[in-house]
C-alpha cells in the first residue's frame, strides 16, 4: 500500500492550540534554563582555578617561612 | 597542688633561630594569610554557585516534567488510529547458545532514569513501526 495521506478530525482545536502553545513555552524555558546552567558551570570552574592557584601561592608563601624558621641553614 | 607539679617539671629548653631577614618573613606571612581569606571568599563564592545550580537543576527537572505531562496532554486530545501496518520479512533466526545462568538475582527496584529509557525504547519502536 502507498503512503496514503490521513485526515484526522480534531474536536477541539483550541484545546490543542492553548497545549502546543504551552509546550512551545515550556521548551523556551528549558532552553533558557540550559543556557543557565551552562553560565553557572562555566563560573564554578573559573572559581575552581582561581582557588587552585589561591593555593599553590598560599603554599609557597608558607614554605618561605617555614624554611626561614625551621631549616635555617638553607637560606 | 597545681602550682607545686607546675614548679617540679622540668624547665624547656629554649631554642632560638635567626632570621636575617625578618621583614621578608613577615611579609610572606601575611601573603600567604591574604590568599588563605581570598581562598575562603572563593569558597563561600563557590557554595553560592553551587546552590544557584542546584535551584536551576530543580526547576529544569520541574519543566521537563511539565513538558512530559503536556506531551501526554496532547496525545490523549489527539484521537487513536491503528494504521494498518506492512508486512515485514521475518528475520532469519540464528541459532545462539545461550549460557545457563547460576542463580536468578532478585529484581532490581526501577528507578526514574529506567522510566524513561523505556518510554525512550517505546517511542523509538512505534518510530521504527511508523517508518
Amino acid at each position: 500500500m502507498d503512503q496514503m495521506p490521513v485526515f484526522v478530525r480534531i474536536h477541539d482545536p483550541s484545546e490543542i492550540n492553548q497545549l502546543v502553545d504551552e509546550l512551545r513555552n515550556a521548551i523556551h524555558e528549558t532552553r533558557e534554563i540550559l543556557t543557565t546552567i551552562d553560565g553557572l558551570s562555566k563560573q564554578e570552574a573559573e572559581k575552581i582555578d582561581a582557588w587552585r592557584s589561591n593555593f599553590a601561592e598560599t603554599r609557597d608563601k608558607i614554605s618561605v617561612v617555614t624554611n626561614t624558621l625551621l631549616e635555617p641553614e638553607r637560606i | 597542688m597545681a602550682k607545686k607539679a607546675k614548679k617540679k617539671a622540668a624547665p624547656k629548653e629554649e631554642f632560638f633561630v635567626a632570621m636575617n631577614d625578618p621583614h621578608v618573613t613577615r611579609v610572606s606571612l601575611l601573603e600567604a594569610r591574604r590568599k588563605t581569606l581570598e581562598s575562603m571568599r572563593v569558597f563561600q563564592e563557590l557554595k553560592e554557585l553551587r546552590k544557584q545550580k542546584i535551584h536551576e537543576k530543580s526547576k529544569l527537572r520541574k519543566n521537563l516534567k511539565h513538558i512530559s505531562a503536556t506531551i501526554n496532554k496532547i496525545k490523549k486530545t489527539m484521537p487513536h488510529i491503528n494504521l494498518p501496518s506492512e508486512p515485514k520479512p521475518k528475520p532469519v533466526k540464528k541459532i545462539v547458545q545461550i549460557e545457563k545462568k547460576p542463580a536468578t538475582l532478585p529484581p532490581k527496584p526501577r528507578s526514574e532514569l529506567d522510566r524513561i529509557e523505556d518510554g525512550l525504547a517505546d517511542i523509538e519502536s512505534k518510530l521504527a513501526h511508523l517508518s
